[in-house]
């Protein structure tokens, strides 16, 4: 067992009020109202289970993600909060990053006061567009006015905060693209995650698709659209530091950044992975069987793996391309010709003893990790 | 096992395909008792899975019977249900050796078709005795008067020898046992003449190494002897020596004019070959009995595993594959675009198409075979000529002074309201005819001449789409004649794909190319690069187009640290991207290699 001392928590919070049709993550819409606390006492416990490893430890960045764990029942939430505070915030390395995935509709003044109050510094919002006709068919309760209150409210109480988009979806056009990314950057957003829409063949999405009932937005359009998107991000001061995460100078998400550098990460509630730099587990998916784990005292682990040499090449590789540094090109000097031929093609670019993809090529990045990979 | 060779009735039965052959063969083995009711099964001779799924017979198949006649005495039926398809000739034309008569079976609807003819032919080549049969009498479309008159004319002979038959309600068959013995000539066998046996096919058993299946013509076999091979000169020494019923029955000897097996315990097929005599080694015979003709390879193709993995489990398939048939060849062969595999040669296109079936089915093997062509015969400027079985290796035509190519007689019976479509098709492919002759007032039959690589592909199936399925057709090898041929190419991004080459005549390349390069634009997945598409003759470039560069394939999100999930996604694809073959940087789909099979014409 690798052990470090400094280590990244994330907790999956599972609830969500609607389901999202495009949504493949470990979510539902929970109908038991003493669920939510049971599932919060019990990642305490999980907590616990690991304190051996944390005890010697720092936590340098905490992430709420779901799900919406904004969405947590009130009593839910505050037993959370006070546990943060207590338990949590006392191992926090200094600067330590806090971050919350918020909803804009479930984005509320007392619910923020709670967490700000547990040591929250960051906030994400799930924007995903302006455009009320994209909000509608990717399903979403969140109109653009309450997208715009909710930015309002996240800018003036939290200094850090991140705005999520989804790009290309069927609708999506430039000058929607355009407007979103002006409402957003007309406040102090210092981070924006832009996701081209993915359609998994679990969804409802992916069932109509099947179905043919529509088409996904045509590939270069999806490149079109990306391409501008990188440009004009870079223009308004938000540097692409990975491939679907831009930022303000210092304003990369540290948690994020570390999946990127494969330092260690402790993974609590369901579906949620852990890595201690030479195993991955995760978590039960299912968050009921997760949960009577935890309770039950035992580890709520449904699969692990160690990583051989390859393995951990494969990650490197796949993982470093991801983000802008890239990776050293010794790492894949035993794939020179293929690397030449991406240079020529504009897919990656050398920065001194470094590979990087450029945009063209972070669009094509499962390809060309593909082919570098051995 | 003695049994007086007056009571011996050795005969086969020849038709055009689907005249009734084997389902004629049911009610004879059932008439004659030798299968009991609860083993009745239709087609009950076609014993491979292939042969029953698609209703053909690719094998020959033996079998003994005893029949009770009218006159009270036993016999001895001796029946081979021959293959019957125009692929297949070479192994009717053996089972022809070990028989004294043939049944020629007509269809009372069809009347008599290409195959019949040819059948017929080869039949009286050998000097058998035809006995007449026609079939299917029970159908409501059955023009029997009319069909026993095409016969009568074809063959000569009196009309109340036609024996009238349906072999599906049992019809006639009594009539046609008796006509067996009263008109099949038995067998004039020299028990103490030098042992010559014929094999007339042969079987590869796991146990007993490949059994010979053999028409005893002089002196007797049995277990123990120590046998030769007249043409191959192999010796072996005897295992065991039976008949057949529908399983084989071992006896202590076979006897000149009796038809059995013989497991010779040869590890390979090759070692007893077909059509070959078998003679004692202690006293040879002077004379084979047949002059041994080589079944000789007509159309080749590149068989190549597409898990490079497999290529020696390929390798075995084919070989034990070959040791049930000597027809087939192969030879290691390397493709830039494929990797390593083999240039098999077949009979014909059923032939390929049931290899390449059996490889996929009994083998588990993942084949790309590339498009069939024909053996060609190029002559250098120096007077040297190599013989082309693969395209890709056609010399430069700097180099070539004239290519020659097999050609073939093809005739097509058909109603004559379809011959003004079949002539437009066999024009476009190069053939002419030599002659058209009328069967009755409403069909025809009509003889061409033309390249068997026009024929190969699928003129089988356009003839038969013409035609409505009225049409028949056979063909014959005619010899090699001088064409004006160039080789095709295909380059993608500059480069050739040797797979991809084709032999074309020097008048339809542009459109070949054009309709190629179509085809391949179509069935090329967009890749990291702009692919152009060529097609070149000699280097000289007659058609292209471009397939664009993809441009997005990404995994957006990287999710909550699940990393493991998008690398293990990425090792699937790494294992289907094994199975991808490429030239230079341009990945190639399997599909696409059929892509010349696919260009309409
Ligand atoms: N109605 C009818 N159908 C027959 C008769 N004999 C054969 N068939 C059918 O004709 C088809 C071809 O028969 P098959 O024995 O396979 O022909 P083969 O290709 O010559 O062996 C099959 O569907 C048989 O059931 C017959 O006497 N009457
Ligand atoms: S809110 Fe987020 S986690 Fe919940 S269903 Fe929608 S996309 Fe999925
Ligand atoms: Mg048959």
């Amino acid at each position: 067992m690798v052990t470090s001392r400094d280590w990244s928590v994330y907790v999956h919070v599972p609830f969500c009020e609607v389901r999202c049709p495009y949504c493949h993550f470990a979510c539902f819409v929970n109908q038991d109202p003493d669920f939510p606390l049971r599932y919060v006492r019990a990642v305490e416990r999980e907590l616990d289970f690991h304190s051996g490893r944390l005890d010697s430890a720092r936590i340098v960045s905490l992430y709420f993600g779901g799900g919406t764990p904004t969405a947590l029942s009130a009593p839910a939430r505050k037993e959370l909060c006070r546990w943060l505070g207590e338990e949590l915030r006392p191992r926090f390395a200094p600067e330590a990053e806090f971050t919350l995935e918020a909803n804009p509709e479930s984005l509320d003044p007392r619910v923020l006061d709670d967490w700000l109050e547990a040591g929250l510094n960051r906030l994400s919002i799930g924007i995903q567009t302006m455009h009320p006709k994209v909000l509608e068919f990717l399903g979403r309760r969140s109109t653009p006015a309450s997208n715009l209150r909710a930015l309002d409210l996240a800018c003036q109480r939290v200094d850090n905060v991140s705005a999520d988009l989804i790009v290309a979806s069927p609708l999506d056009d430039w000058t929607g693209l355009l407007r979103s990314i002006d409402a957003i950057t007309s406040h102090p957003v210092s981070h924006i995650s832009a996701y081209l829409l993915e359609i998994h063949a679990d969804t409802r999405f992916g069932r109509e698709v099947a179905q043919g009932l529509w088409q996904p937005s045509p590939n270069d359009q999806q490149a079109d659209l990306y391409l501008r998107l990188v440009q004009e991000l870079a223009d308004r001061g938000f540097h692409a530091y990975e491939l679907s995460n831009f930022a303000q100078p210092g304003r990369e998400s540290r948690h994020n950044g570390r999946y990127w550098t494969r330092d260690p990460y402790l993974g609590l509630g369901p579906s949620a992975h852990s890595f201690d730099g030479a195993h991955r587990w995760w978590n039960h998916r299912d968050a009921h069987r997760w949960c009577e784990s935890v309770e039950a005292g035992t580890l709520p682990v449904e699969g692990r793996e160690h990583l051989d040499r390859r393995a951990v090449r494969r990650e490197r590789i796949l993982l470093g391309l991801r983000r802008d540094e890239g990776i050293p090109e010794a790492w894949v000097e035993d794939r020179s010709r293929l690397v030449d031929d991406y240079l020529r093609a504009g897919l990656l670019e050398r920065v001194g003893p470094r590979l990087r993809a450029t945009p063209e090529g972070w669009l094509l990045l499962d390809e060309v990790v593909l082919r570098l990979c051995d | 096992m003695s049994i007086d060779p007056s009571k011996v009735r050795n005969f086969c039965i020849v038709a055009h395909i689907d005249h009734g052959k084997s389902t004629l063969a049911d009610r004879l083995l059932e008439r004659a008792g030798t299968v009991a009711l609860r083993d009745m099964r239709a087609q009950l001779l076609d014993s491979m899975d292939l042969e029953q799924e698609r209703g053909i017979t690719i094998k020959s198949h033996p079998v003994r019977l005893d029949y009770e006649a009218s006159d009270g005495q036993e016999y001895v039926f001796h029946l081979i249900d021959t293959p019957g398809h125009v692929d297949f000739h070479h192994e009717v034309s053996r089972s022809l050796a070990a028989c004294e008569g043939a049944l020629l079976v007509v269809d009372a609807a069809q009347g008599i078709e290409a195959q019949t003819l040819n059948n017929l032919y080869l039949a009286l080549e050998h000097d058998l005795e035809i006995l007449p049969v026609l079939n299917k009498i029970d159908l409501p479309s059955a023009r029997p008067d009319e069909v026993t008159h095409e016969i009568v004319d074809l063959i000569g002979c009196d009309e109340s020898e036609v024996v009238r038959v349906s072999a599906k309600t049992g019809e006639g068959i009594d009539e046609l046992l008796e006509a067996i013995v009263r008109l099949v000539p038995p067998p004039k066998p020299h028990r103490d003449k030098p042992l010559r046996a014929i094999v007339f096919d042969s079987v590869f058993d796991a146990y007993r190494g490949t059994i010979a299946y053999v028409r005893v013509v002089d002196g007797i076999i049995r277990t123990g002897d120590r046998i030769r091979m007249m043409g191959g000169g192999q010796i072996h020494d005897v295992m065991e020596v039976g008949f057949f019923r529908l399983s084989q029955i071992k006896t202590e000897s076979i006897e000149a004019g009796q038809v059995g097996y013989v497991a010779t315990g040869a590890k390979s097929v090759a070692a007893v070959q077909m059509g070959d005599t078998i003679t004692s080694d202690a006293h040879p015979a002077e004379e084979p009995v047949l002059g041994y003709v080589e079944a000789k390879p007509m159309v080749f193709s590149g068989f190549y595993p597409i898990d490079t993995d497999d290529y020696v489990d390929l390798k075995e398939a084919l070989e034990k594959l070959q040791l049930n048939d000597a027809a087939l060849t192969f030879e290691p062969e390397t493709s830039v675009a494929l990797g390593f595999g083999f240039r098999c040669g077949f009979l014909g296109l059923l032939h390929l198409e049931i290899v390449q079936e059996r490889l996929e089915r009994e083998f588990d093997l993942e084949l790309i075979a590339t498009l069939p062509n024909v053996e060609y015969h190029a002559v250098l400027q120096d007077g040297t000529e190599v013989k082309v079985e693969n395209p890709s290796k056609m010399p430069d035509p700097s180099e070539l002074s004239s290519v020659h190519e097999p050609f073939v007689t093809v005739s097509v019976i058909t109603p004559k309201e379809y011959v003004g479509g079949m002539m437009t098709l066999t024009i476009e492919r190069r053939g002419a005819q030599t002659g058209m002759e009328y069967m009755d007032t409403d069909r025809v039959k009509v003889d061409f001449e033309m390249p068997l690589s026009e024929l190969v592909v699928d003129y089988f199936d356009k003839i038969k789409s013409v035609s409505r399925g009225y049409a028949s057709l056979d063909y014959e090898l005619l010899g090699y004649r001088e064409s004006d041929l160039v080789k095709l190419d295909i380059l993608l991004n500059g480069e050739p794909v040797d797979a991809l080459s084709v032999i074309v005549h020097r008048s339809t390349s542009y459109e070949w190319g054009r309709d190629l390069c179509r085809k391949l634009k179509e069935l090329l997945p967009r890749q990291m690069f702009e692919v152009s598409i060529q097609a070149a003759i000699g280097g000289r470039v007659i058609a292209r187009t471009n397939v664009k560069a993809l441009r997005k394939n990404v995994t957006a999100k990287c999710y909550g640290g699940d990393v493991s999930r998008k690398r293990k996604l990425l090792e699937k694809q790494k294992e289907g991207k094994r199975r991808m073959k490429s030239v230079g940087s341009v990945e190639i789909p399997q599909e696409a290699f059929f892509a010349v099979l696919k260009v309409e014409r």
